[in-house]
């Protein structure tokens, strides 16, 4: 009896366990006191990049053990929240921020060098050698200086380690990281990779590397295009050699390869991504715990088990996505109209308090989704099997913790919103359905796609309609109308992605001004309303396709 | 008159005959032309739009060249003005890439008229889009004007399931602007 205890215990053991990114510690409560440094608007390689570097590079030393350092990224930053985050410490996690002047380099080391046991020199004439610094950063506690910081780091007492000057002089990307590779990636983090990739050429933005350098993080940009072969096999070695279900950060390189053949590889290997390379502070705000009085709380509008009945109108639910934090939280008419916000889930490890300002911040028609795909963002095509199942074990148990139960899918590893295909094929959305039990529905696509389903009462929807930027309200009207003029049956579901910029002003002027009458509602009630009363023919990906993969 | 002074007026004439026939199937629509975005309805997810016009006797043919980045979609389509409906194949429906509609059986019937000694190409296009719900016919009036200077072509789109036309103004691209 004991045995047969002992093996099914066993297998619920091995049934229920999954490899999840390695969650980085939390303080006890955030710092009572901090320092803020000022950064200026000039990215450029020339510019004030090389202080940005430093005090990036000591921001990630300083913050290894407690939170000492958050930088004030200029108000044009891309993730928008530096700024609304520094007010929500100091108001609701009680920090008091002793700042400094704008890229006070001198001032920062008098108060933080000592967590640097000396520095690594990066070659001016050479820009990937910064990306090589910054690992050497976190590998041997180093602050990253170019020679003409030489005088600074040594009127703090901080003297050459590892000097990159003149070493690469030449050399192309896949040489370059090769070296890297061979002397530091034996010691670098297994659990985090970082992307150094986004703008290429005379500027850089390297918002995440106080990240990567606290985790010990291996750093490169190397392409995942299929044409750049021997920085691809290094790449791939890299992701090879990672833990199951890890993070990968940052993003791609603008100048080597495409969103779609990134994101596509790193699937490829059941890795995690989190993917933006301005994402500032997680240093900081990764030690940050929520505050104990604080519940993640969404605004459900209907219990995951009830029902509703659709009445013979046109539906349509407004979904952003890429909003929270690079795009119209804090733009105007946040409130106005029942608006859905995908939620970067991973933030619940990796940026709580981020996470906490959203969900206190919200409105009552603010409603959020998790996403995107998965834990991160990901293609499920791209995903092994095997691997998308642990994967949606991880993102199971954020949506969990989030009170999300509507997940949202993108695949561009075969097309995009232009050419190839956005859809999913049947077996991935038999894996959907059957990896994500507590889901009331599933919607996809970034740009329009065609999957449609319903199973078990959980519809699975596609994006009807794209809200481009640039879309003006008149065209976007004309574009809704036309859509309720092609899909006559009475309910239609008409899904609208938001992109990022467009603020909830612009999509309340757009709806109020159709000529078909429709109610906006919630991403919630929108499922339930379309499990009644399925209009829509259940569609996959055909035999077949058209395939572009983003090259 | 004799025979061999009719023979040699109508010797004589034979060319100009010629050139009055080539004259009057030429049209000012021939050409390569490029969207004047600020004068045209908003193209996106596409950014340009190119055309390349070709007529020989009663064929028309539109090549049609749409990117955005790296992104490109090219087509061709070759109507014969004489016949009542032209089955051509298509690929896909790039119209309108925002809209949760696609080319159901990659075709298209077209039937294109010329007016005002060919300098308006009008062609009436049919074809079923496939949505979310199914399949529907659609009926999109294109007209393609030349300016009376020959360096402007405006395109308007009636598409029977929109509520508002669409223009696109192109500028002539010249041979040494190329």
């Amino acid at each position: 009896m004991k045995f047969y205890t002992y093996l099914i215990t066993l297998i619920l053991f091995a049934t229920s366990t999954y490899a999840a990114p390695v969650e980085p510690k939390k303080v006890d409560h955030a710092p009572a006191e901090a320092t803020l440094i000022p950064l200026s608007e000039n990215w450029l390689m020339s510019g004030d990049v090389p202080v940005h570097s430093l005090l990036i590079s000591l921001q990630g030393l300083a913050n290894r053990d407690y939170p000492r350092i958050y930088l004030e990224y200029p108000l044009n930053w891309q993730w928008e929240i530096v700024h609304p985050l520094i007010k929500f410490l100091e108001h609701r996690h009680g920090v008091k921020f002793n700042k400094l002047g704008m890229d006070d380099a001198d001032t920062a080391l008098s108060l933080f060098s000592k967590y640097a046991k000396g520095c690594v020199v990066w070659d001016k004439n050479v820009r990937s050698s910064l990306i090589v610094a910054f690992t050497i950063s976190g590998i041997e506690d180093l602050l990253v200086v170019n020679e003409d910081q030489l005088p600074l780091a040594q009127k703090h007492g901080l003297k050459v380690v590892v000097d990159l000057r003149d070493k690469f002089t030449g050399q192309s990307d896949d040489v370059i990281f090769q070296w890297a590779y061979d002397k530091y990636f034996d010691r670098c983090s297994r659990d985090y990779y970082v992307v150094m990739g986004g703008q290429e050429g005379t500027e850089m933005q390297p918002g995440i590397a106080d990240f990567g350098i606290q985790q010990r993080a291996f750093f490169s940009n190397l392409s995942s295009n299929p044409k750049h072969t021997k920085e691809l096999a290094l790449l791939k070695k890299i992701l090879g050699r990672q833990n199951t279900a890890s993070m990968v950060l940052g993003w791609h390189s603008y100048a080597k390869d495409t969103e779609g053949t990134h994101t596509s590889l790193v699937g490829n290997y059941g890795l995690i991504m989190e993917g933006l390379h301005n994402l500032p502070n997680v240093s900081f705000t990764s030690q940050i715990p929520l505050t104990p009085d604080f519940k993640f709380k969404n605004n459900h509008h209907i219990d995951a088990n009830e029902k509703l009945v659709a009445q013979k109108k046109v539906y349509i639910c407004a979904v952003s996505t890429d909003s929270m934090g690079i795009g119209a939280w804090t733009k105007p008419g946040r409130g106005k109209i029942p608006y859905t916000w995908q939620v970067l889930m991973n933030w619940i490890w990796l940026n709580p308090p981020a996470l906490q300002y959203f969900y206190e911040d919200k409105s009552p028609n603010d409603y959020f989704i998790g996403g995107l795909s998965g834990p991160g963002y990901m293609y499920p095509k791209a995903v092994p099997a095997d691997k998308f199942v642990n994967l949606m074990k991880v993102c199971d148990d954020y949506m969990k913790r989030l009170d999300l139960r509507a997940l949202e899918i993108m695949d561009y590893s075969e097309g995009n919103r232009h050419v190839g295909n956005t859809d999913l094929t049947k077996e991935v959305v038999d894996l959907y359905y059957n990896n994500c039990p507590n889901v009331i529905g599933f919607i996809n696509g970034y740009g329009t796609a065609r999957t449609f389903d319903l199973r078990n009462d959980k519809p699975m929807i596609s994006y009807d309609y794209y809200l481009d930027v640039n879309r003006p309200v008149n065209e976007a009207v004309a574009d809704l109308d036309e859509l309720i003029q092609l899909n006559q049956n009475k309910p239609y579901f008409l899904l609208m992605h938001i992109r990022e910029t467009n603020s909830v002003d612009k999509v309340a002027e757009i709806l109020s001004k159709l000529s078909n009458p429709a109610e906006v509602v919630p991403l919630d009630i929108f499922l339930k309303l379309a499990a009644s009363a399925k209009t829509y023919k259940t569609f996959y990906e055909e035999a077949n396709p058209p395939i572009d993969h983003n090259l | 008159m004799t025979p061999a002074r009719i023979s040699l007026l109508f010797l004589l004439l034979l060319p100009l005959v010629i050139l009055k026939a080539e004259e009057t199937n030429k049209s000012l629509l021939v050409g390569t032309w490029h969207l004047n975005s600020e004068l045209s309805s908003e193209l996106s997810p596409w950014k340009t739009y190119d055309l390349t016009i070709d007529v020989k006797d009663d064929t028309v043919t539109i090549n049609q060249n749409l990117t955005w980045g790296r992104r490109v979609f090219n087509s061709t389509l070759t109507v014969d003005t004489t016949k009542a409906d032209n089955i051509v194949p298509i690929s896909m429906w790039p119209d309108n890439r925002h809209i949760g509609a696609y080319s159901y059986d990659h075709l298209k019937h077209v039937h294109a008229t010329w007016l005002e000694n060919r300098r308006i190409l009008q062609l009436s296009t049919d074809l079923n889009l496939q949505t979310q719900q199914g399949v529907h016919s659609v009926n999109i009036l294109s007209d393609y004007k030349v300016s009376a200077s020959g360096s402007r072509l405006t395109l308007t789109e009636l598409r029977s399931t929109r509520n508002t036309p669409l223009e696109y103004v192109f500028d002539r691209v010249n041979a040494d602007s190329k």
